[in-house]
């Protein structure tokens, strides 16, 4: 909400910026628009690294040389917004009020120790997969609406929020429960995320796994597709058809692993961008992939009279993103497959097909337990 | 023989009833004035009349009755101006004018040439000449009831209500305003019901008058025939004692007079 | 008559002055856009250029021209019909409506055909049910309508809110947000056939009731004494410029501003309330509409709602005219 916000405002000072340039010429007016919506981006970006650059001075960092190293209580870690957070013992109940970071808690082994998750588990099949009994857990609202209340009712030991829920943060660490607010928007902060998580909770060990899986994966594709050339790839949100991830989201950084180029190179914004029917024709995309939750199916692009001169659509090159275990299009840990999945679309010579069906089921069966 | 006939009329707003049992005449080519106190009902029985007031007893012009015609039906045998006219935003003159036309006109027509040179004409007569492009609420008080008497006279109905017509009028304007309304009823036989404040205009322009007290007829008066002492008396019901007198005009021509006594 | 014949042709200049400009605006937007167009392209029957330049840019540009004439005229009627110079259609609670009614169809119907019907539905709906309830008040002189529309208006604002809190944060829940700030993208010929000729044949018909428009502005009973039948006149007149305002919003979401500003806009160029002032109102509205959307699309790298720049392009334009028609006097 607060990223929308902010967007907003800075296209209301583009407008006025615009308006008293209405005379000048149009690159111009262009430029402008990049450098504040530069600036607007850059403000989280920095304090991330940050973050990260203090989080290897930690104490806890210290004891992470060795690949078996457990982590030493009490611990002071720097969370992705930079807040500095002492957990005194091991946590033995969490609470987590994102789906990603709970399905991170999974991945690492914690599930008998989640006390509390995000609203609307039910709808995500991978609970029901890998610990139904998160679906009975009690719920501790949604970003929108977090409920503060039921989450320190639990009594966590530790808390994992999103940024969004800065507020709700202060809130809990004025009540004395340790928060963790998480902001997973690419490939490096989802590292930093997984280890910052595991840092906090003594399973490092699983982390190292997880991690060193998903770098050797990442080193498969870019062995396996390296001089190929880089298909062009539409990536089309949630909400709409014409909702797109710029180059600044995690969702490009998929598409290009997987040997891919996001059609929407040129969008500064670093949120779901509105983008219209004609600029869809202009990039002309070679692929269009539906994100997994979309509302809406390839059958409805490729059915869309709009989109009928378009090459992907002229190909029949419209796919959604598997969304069967987990929505893959987000920055969970196993968002890989996704691009494992893309690459066997975009290059089925180089990738096969069925090394995504096989990935997925190693991968989930391993750090998930899912037959 | 009489063009309007009110019988037994009794209104009021919701409950409460304002005017009591009123019956009178009124015969084509007069004037009837209507005096009174304040909030003694004038204005409740003009708007009785043109039925826009839910009220008992039955007014009939000439053959109708006017409380079973339709509102177009109405406001072509019957024109009414209010004490106030309700124009707020910004229209010109003659558009106001115009919309005197409204009942001979089918919902999409406009207004016919004859009809725009009519009104500019009548615009000219009532004195407001070269105005019609002005904007109605620029004009003041006075010239704005002229611009609404306009927009009556241009539809030449049967019967004119006029409630106080005259009350932003300087004193040369309403004489010359009654004398438009005296052209107007002799040449279409029709018969105007007036409220007036100033009962000695009434006295000399009006035909007859019809004095109302509390909502009650008290009592009719026909300037010229009435003898002065009736009209004093009946008059003094509502305006306290006064005084009618007899006074000549350098031509010769007799004017009444009313003057307030000094009370006790 | 001197004076007359001035003010005459000071009104025609204006009028056409202001139907050559949105025509002008008008074309200029068909080559205002993301896909590269050229003139010898289109002509010579490129059959992408030709099918963009058709369905998308031209479609786009015609709905800029007519939404925007569409929201001027009514809010010109609305003013008149209201005898407030901010009554707008949203007094009666078209924009609320609307809005309920695309979140409804956002959550619960799929296709952007079927969020337009819902929109359009709950727009038409909400007035319905607003001149229903005046209808039993018997309010005198519109008031009924106003305090009906205001209670409507809160009904639909109660649904709007329960359905964005059923809605997904991440799909819907954006999809509502974006339909309510405003937007001509997604605009295509396929889907603004209907939509458009509903408004063409509304805005006639508010054309030719022109004369019983104005006889709307008297008080009630000074209508009726002039031979208007005032409750079913005036239900007439506002279902039809409602029907107008849906069908524009229902495909664009809620475009604010222009059915307040062009009438004042039109107000202050001819003095009086007259046939050419509302046509007047409808220009400067295609105007406002088509310059705002040239900007929206052009602006940033994205789309943006176009609500900003028709607010921003207003005020100024209203400013401009206030600060003018003062030093005239």
């Amino acid at each position: 909400m607060k990223q929308r916000f902010k967007k907003h405002v800075a296209l209301i000072l583009i407008g006025l910026m615009l308006l008293s340039l209405i005379g000048c010429s149009k690159p111009a007016s262009t430029e402008t628009t990049t450098t504040t919506e530069t600036a607007v981006t850059e403000a989280p970006a920095a304090s991330i690294s940050d973050a990260a650059t203090t989080a290897d001075s930690t104490p806890a960092d210290a004891s992470e040389e060795g690949s078996d190293a457990q982590t030493v209580y009490p611990v002071t870690v720097t969370d992705q917004t930079g807040r500095e957070v002492t957990i005194e013992k091991e946590p033995e109940s969490i609470v987590s009020g994102y789906y990603i970071s709970t399905s991170l808690l999974l991945a690492l082994g914690l599930k008998d120790k989640v006390t509390g998750i995000e609203a609307k588990a039910g709808k995500r099949p991978i609970y029901k997969l890998a610990a139904p009994e998160f679906l009975e857990l009690p719920n501790v609202g949604t970003a929108k609406e977090f409920d503060l209340e039921t989450c320190a009712s639990l009594s966590p030991e530790l808390v994992i929020l999103p940024m969004k829920l800065k507020d709700a943060a202060q809130s809990l660490s004025e009540l004395d429960i340790p928060v963790l607010l998480v902001n997973p928007e690419s490939e490096d902060q989802l590292e930093q995320m997984i280890e910052l998580v595991s840092t906090a909770t003594n399973t490092k060990e699983n982390a190292d796994a997880l991690l060193s899986y998903i770098d050797e994966k990442k080193e498969m594709l870019e062995k396996d597709l390296s001089g190929v050339d880089a298909k062009s790839v539409y990536l089309a949100g949630n909400s709409s058809l014409l909702s797109t991830a710029g180059p600044a989201m995690y969702q490009s950084g998929l598409i290009e692993l997987a040997g891919g180029k996001n059609a929407a190179s040129e969008i500064t914004d670093t949120y779901w961008a509105e983008i219209s029917y004609e600029q869809l024709l202009a990039w002309d995309p070679s692929y269009i992939i539906l994100a997994s939750d979309a509302e809406y199916t390839p059958e409805d692009v490729l059915n869309d009279e709009n989109l009928k001169e378009c090459t992907a659509v002229k190909n029949g090159n419209v796919y959604a993103i598997p969304g069967d275990i987990e929505a893959l299009d987000s920055p969970v840990p196993g968002g890989i497959l996704a691009s494992i999945w893309l690459a066997g679309i975009l290059h089925p010579d180089q990738v096969s097909a069925d090394m995504y069906t096989e990935e997925k089921a190693a991968f989930y069966e391993t750090f998930y337990g899912i037959k | 023989m009489s063009l309007l006939t009110i019988s037994h009329l009794s209104a009021g707003y919701g409950r409460k009833e304002i005017l009591h049992d009123i019956s009178f005449t009124s015969r084509p080519g007069t004037i009837t004035g209507i005096l009174g106190a304040n909030g003694c009902g004038k204005t409740t029985l003009l708007k009785a009349i043109a039925n826009i007031l839910p009220h008992k007893g039955s007014c009939l012009l000439a053959e109708n009755t006017l409380e079973s015609l339709s509102a177009r039906e109405l406001a072509k045998q019957c024109g009414y101006i209010p004490q106030k006219s309700g124009i707020t935003i910004d229209l010109t003159v003659l558009d106001v004018v115009l919309m005197g036309y409204h009942p001979d006109l089918s919902l999409l027509q406009p207004p016919t040439v004859q009809m725009k040179e009519h009104a500019k004409a009548t615009l000219t007569m009532v004195g407001l000449p070269d105005r019609e492009q002005a904007n109605y609420n620029q004009l003041s008080e006075g010239q704005k009831q002229l611009c609404i008497l306009a927009r009556t006279f241009v539809g030449a109905r049967k019967l004119l209500l006029l409630d106080e017509p005259e009350s932003a009028l300087d004193f040369r304007f309403r004489n010359q305003m009654m004398q438009h309304l005296r052209t107007y009823v002799t040449a279409h036989d029709a018969c105007a019901l007036v409220t007036l404040h100033d009962p000695s205009l009434a006295l000399n322009t009006c035909d007859e008058l019809l004095v109302l007290s509390k909502g009650t007829r008290s009592g009719k008066i026909s300037p010229k025939l009435t003898p002065v002492s009736k009209m004093e008396s009946l008059l003094s019901s509502i305006y306290g004692t006064i005084n009618i007198t007899k006074l000549h005009d350098k031509s010769g021509n007799e004017h009444l007079v009313m003057i307030q006594e000094e009370s006790i | 008559m001197k004076l007359s014949t001035e003010s005459s042709n000071k009104i025609k200049f204006a009028l056409i002055v202001g139907t050559v400009f949105l025509t002008v605006l008008t074309i200029f937007s068909f080559f205002v856009g993301r896909y590269p167009l050229t003139l010898s392209g289109i002509i010579s029957g490129d059959s992408r250029q030709w099918q963009v330049f058709v369905t998308l840019r031209a479609s786009r540009g015609i709905v800029g021209c007519i939404g925007g004439f569409v929201l001027g005229v009514a809010g010109f009627v609305f003013q008149t019909v209201f005898r407030n110079p901010l009554a707008s259609p949203d007094i009666i609670g078209v924009s609320s409506g609307a809005s309920a009614g695309a979140a409804f169809g956002i959550l619960f119907l799929s296709g952007s055909m079927a969020v337009t019907a819902s929109a359009f539905a709950g727009a038409l709906g909400s007035v319905v049910l607003a001149l229903m309830l005046a209808s039993l008040t018997a309010g005198q002189d519109g008031r009924g309508i106003v305090l009906a529309g205001i209670a409507v208006h809160s009904l639909a604002q109660t649904a709007l809110i329960f359905l964005k809190l059923l809605a997904d944060p991440e799909k819907q829940l954006a999809s509502i947000e974006y339909w309510i700030m405003g937007s001509l993208n997604g605009i295509s010929l396929y889907s603004i056939k209907g939509n458009v000729i509903l408004c063409i044949l509304c805005v006639s018909a508010l054309f030719l009731l022109y004369r019983q428009i104005m006889m709307l502005s008297l008080h009630d009973d000074e209508g009726r004494m002039l031979g208007v039948h005032t409750q079913h006149l005036r239900l007439l007149i506002l279902l039809i410029a409602t029907l107008a305002t849906s069908g524009i919003i229902s495909m664009t979401g809620l475009i604010s501003f222009i059915s307040l500003l062009a009438p004042h806009g039109a107000r202050l160029i001819i003095k009086n309330n007259r046939l050419s002032t509302m046509f007047l109102s409808g220009i400067i509205g295609g105007c406002l509409l088509t310059l705002g959307d040239i900007l929206a699309r052009s602006v940033a790298s994205t789309e943006l709602p176009v609500s900003i720049f028709t607010s921003l392009v207003g005020a100024p334009f209203l400013i401009y005219l206030c600060v003018r028609r003062n030093r005239e006097s």
